[in-house]
C-alpha cells in the first residue's frame, strides 16, 4: 500500500496538503515504473507530473479511497501510452533512445570500468527491451506491469477495468510473441545475449 | 502460457533490478505545482470561452425567435392576399375549359371519306 486512503479522502476534498502527501509518497515507485514503461530516462519526470497533474484534476472521479491505487497505474499506464504515441508522431525511433544505455554497453565490453554485475544488468536490459520490441505498446506495457512491476492479475483487472479472462488471452498471446522472439535467438540468455551483441556489431560496422 | 520459462523470467528480474526506481530531481513537486496553476489558468480560460460562447448562441437564438422569425413569417402571409390566390386559381380553371371546349384542328394527310 503507497498510501492511507484517508490521506486520498483528504486530498479528495481539495486538502492541498494531502494531495502533497500522496506526491511525496508515489512519486518515486510512479518514476520507476514510468522509466520502464516508456524507456526513455530524459522525459521520465515530465510524463510523471503529467500523471500528477492529471491525478489532481480527476480525483473526484475516484470511486473509492481504497481504490487509489490501481487507479493511479491506470492513469501511469495512460499516460505513458499517450507520450509513446506523440513520440511516434514525432517520428523519433524508440531505439534511439537507448543510445546511452549502448553507449555503456560498449564501455562494459572493453572492460573499462563495469563490474561483471553492471554488464550482465546492462544485457538483461538490452535483451528485454529488444524482446519486447516484437509486442505492441499495449502489450509491453502489460507485460512489464506484470512480469517487472509484480502486478497480480486482480490488480491488473483493476487498472484495466477488464475481466481476467480477457487478460489472460491477453497476456497469453503477448508472452507467446516474447518467447518466440526469445527461441529465434537461441532459447537462453546466453544465446540471446551472444545474438544481440552480434547484432550490435553489424549495427556498428 | 501462464508464466515465461525460468530463464526468461530470470531475465525480466534483471531487468527490474537494472532499471531501479529513479530519486526524482528536487524540482519535481515545485514544477508539478506550476503545472497544475497552468492547467488551471487554461481550464479557467477554456470556462469563460464556452460561457461566453453560450450566451452569445443564446441571445442569438432569442432575436431569431423574438424578432427575426415573426417577420419573416408575417411577409409570406401578406405577399399574396385571398383574392389573388382565387383569381389564379379562375385563371387556371378557364385555360382547362378553354382547352377542352376548342375544336379539334384537322389530322392533314389523312383523305377525307
Amino acid at each position: 500500500m503507497l498510501i492511507d486512503p484517508e490521506v486520498v479522502g483528504r486530498a479528495r476534498t481539495g486538502d492541498s496538503q494531502a494531495f502533497n502527501q500522496i506526491v511525496q509518497a508515489c512519486r518515486k515507485p510512479i518514476l520507476g515504473t514510468i522509466r520502464r514503461l516508456i524507456g526513455n530516462p530524459d522525459d521520465v519526470e515530465d510524463v510523471a507530473q503529467e500523471v500528477f497533474v492529471r491525478v489532481y484534476y480527476s480525483l473526484d472521479q475516484l470511486r473509492s479511497d481504497e481504490g487509489f491505487e490501481p487507479w493511479l497505474y491506470r492513469l501511469t499506464v495512460n499516460a505513458a501510452y499517450d507520450y509513446l504515441r506523440r513520440k511516434r508522431r514525432r517520428h523519433e525511433s524508440r531505439m534511439s533512445d537507448l543510445g546511452e544505455d549502448q553507449v555503456t554497453l560498449a564501455e562494459a565490453a572493453e572492460g573499462t570500468k563495469k563490474s561483471a554485475d553492471a554488464v550482465r544488468k546492462t544485457k538483461a536490459r538490452e535483451l528485454v527491451e529488444s524482446l519486447l520490441a516484437n509486442v505492441s505498446d499495449q502489450d509491453r506495457m502489460l507485460l512489464l506491469l506484470k512480469e517487472v512491476e509484480g502486478l497480480s492479475l486482480k490488480e491488473l483487472e483493476k487498472v484495466y477495468r477488464v475481466k481476467e479472462n480477457a487478460l489472460k488471452v491477453r497476456l497469453f498471446r503477448a508472452r507467446q510473441r516474447v518467447l518466440k522472439a526469445f527461441e529465434a535467438g537461441g532459447g537462453t540468455t546466453a544465446a540471446a545475449e551472444d545474438k544481440l551483441a552480434d547484432e550490435k556489431k553489424e549495427g556498428d560496422q | 502460457m501462464n508464466e515465461f520459462p525460468q530463464d526468461l523470467q530470470q531475465v525480466f528480474r534483471q531487468y527490474r533490478e537494472a532499471l531501479p526506481d529513479p530519486e526524482p530531481s528536487v524540482n519535481f513537486t515545485p514544477m508539478l505545482w506550476e503545472k497544475i496553476e497552468a492547467r488551471r489558468s487554461s481550464l479557467t480560460m477554456m470556462r469563460r470561452l464556452t460561457h461566453a460562447f453560450v450566451s452569445l448562441a443564446t441571445a442569438a437564438a432569442l432575436v431569431l425567435g423574438v424578432f427575426v422569425i415573426p417577420q419573416v413569417q408575417e411577409r409570406r402571409v401578406l405577399s399574396t392576399s385571398y383574392a389573388e390566390v382565387v383569381a389564379e386559381e379562375g385563371n387556371d380553371a378557364q385555360e382547362v375549359a378553354t382547352a377542352f371546349a376548342a375544336p379539334l384542328a384537322p389530322v392533314t394527310g389523312v383523305p377525307a371519306q
